[in-house]
């Protein structure tokens, strides 16, 4: 192997023990399951590892790796592969009641509202919605991240959040002020 | 309520909704980043990355060494226009840069496979030297726009030859930085059809082994395998047995194995 490639190999590496954690948690929003989380963040690093001299030449590595994973989200989207999102019945006709905040049942099940409000936005809302709100992007970092216009990103992000205000259980966490 | 009351009034709603992302992205196992197993993954991708390229077609055609080219979109197989060199005359007058992978004869069709490796350009000049020389056989690598961006790698071309007419496909091509060795049995393959037009069964595979491979078994879709080993006494005296070539400046070895007339591509696998 030569010298040159075994650097890179190094260099990915401590790049992906760096970022693994981070990159978990953005897909698991994404997809809403572990093994689908799995699968993206893999893809993702090992396209990653493919245009790894174009990653470590960037100006903001970071932001080519999130554009990496929205494509192969969206790609998972556009192919209809089957997303394993939270079940929809799982918890249907349940009634949310405001709970203790500290209530770790309460919790797991804000958690699961969540999840299953998330999976029911359209992909590219969700994507905007996880990139807005949870990865802190700005909307022009958003937007470079989807391959879209800021004004695409405000609109799918605005309609994401609705939507997820519009679910009962959540907006009654969220409305009493979320978890802190 | 009107969009900019919900923005006012929904600011704290937006923070919470980030820490609910926060609070439910913690529900994922994180475990320990399989890091040697994505740079395995990674390797197979980019072995495997030049037959996503073989969509773009070049149409070398020529008789007496002067090399036409028409450059066709699409499927690699649709609107080529046939070219008047024998297969055979082009096997006797190979460029420097040219190996012949394999040929044969499939139901009265003569076919071949080679590959163009061109040597990693040291600077820019070279690299402008190295596509001009390219440009003259009608090659030029996707993946490159401008001169520099050739420095320190190998561009590799396969092309496919059939019939008396000697059609010549452009059937992929190939960007590696020079020191980019495949190891172990590391491979990629890619698998189509000999012969352009109604032949659509993928039996013509050619792939890439570690050059310490000995051996590569072709798995057909009907159970059968082939053996592709290195050249022997017995290989050399039989030019339609397949074997591994090793191509001058490409860190790759190469094969191609055809799948008999009834069967397709299932697989291979460094056996040795």
């Amino acid at each position: 192997m030569g010298v040159r490639k075994q650097a890179g190999d190094r260099e990915f590496q401590a790049f992906v023990g760096g970022r693994w954690p981070r990159l978990m948690r953005t897909a698991f929003l994404l997809t809403g399951e572990q093994h689908a989380a799995e699968d993206l963040v893999q893809s993702t690093l090992e396209q990653v590892y493919v245009a790894w001299h174009r990653v470590t030449s960037a100006d903001d590595p970071e932001a080519y790796v999130r554009r990496v994973m929205i494509n192969a989200h969206a790609r998972r989207y556009r192919r209809k592969l089957r997303e394993f999102l939270v079940p929809r019945s799982e918890d249907a006709g349940l009634t949310h009641e405001v709970a203790d905040t500290g209530d770790r049942i309460a919790q797991a099940d804000d958690r699961h509202t969540l999840l299953k409000a998330l999976a029911e936005l359209p992909t590219r809302q969700r994507e905007a919605v996880v990139l807005r709100y949870w990865e802190d992007l700005t909307e022009t970092q958003t937007a470079e991240a989807m391959g879209c216009s800021v004004g695409t990103v405000k609109s799918n992000a605005a309609k994401g959040i609705a939507k997820l205000r519009a679910i009962s259980g959540l907006a009654e966490t969220v409305t009493l002020g979320g978890r802190k | 309520m009107k969009s900019a009351d919900w923005e006012t009034s929904h600011n704290m709603t937006q923070h919470d909704i980030a820490l609910l992302l926060a609070d439910a992205a913690d529900e994922v196992k994180i475990g320990i980043a399989p890091a040697q197993a994505l740079i395995r993954g990674g390797r197979r991708r980019k072995a495997r990355r030049w037959a996503v390229v073989a969509t773009t077609t070049l149409v070398v055609a020529g008789s007496t060494g002067a090399l036409a080219l028409t450059g066709l979109s699409g499927d690699g197989d649709r609107g080529m226009s046939p070219a008047s060199r024998p297969v055979a005359s082009a096997e006797a007058s190979e460029p420097h840069m040219r190996t012949t992978l394999a040929s044969g004869t499939d139901a009265g069709v003569p076919w071949r496979v080679y590959i163009d490796v061109w040597k990693a350009p040291a600077d820019t000049a070279e690299a402008q030297a190295t596509l001009a020389a390219m440009a003259e056989f009608g090659e030029h690598p996707e993946d490159v726009s401008t001169a520099s961006e050739l420095v320190g790698k190998v561009a590799h071309f396969v092309h496919r030859v059939t019939g008396k007419e000697a059609r010549t496909t452009q059937i992929a091509d190939m960007v590696l930085p020079e020191d980019d060795v495949l190891s172990g049995g590391e491979s990629g393959t890619v698998s189509l059809p000999l012969l352009p037009g109604n032949d659509t069964a993928p039996r013509l595979v050619t792939g890439q082994v570690a050059k310490t491979a000995r051996e590569v078994t072709c798995t057909w879709k009907d159970g059968t395998s082939t053996k592709v080993g290195r050249a022997s006494a017995a290989t050399e005296a039989n030019a339609a047995v397949p074997v591994i070539h090793s191509p001058k400046h490409s860190p790759y070895d190469w094969f191609v194995c055809l799948a008999p007339k009834s069967t397709a591509f299932e697989g291979i696998k460094v056996t040795k």
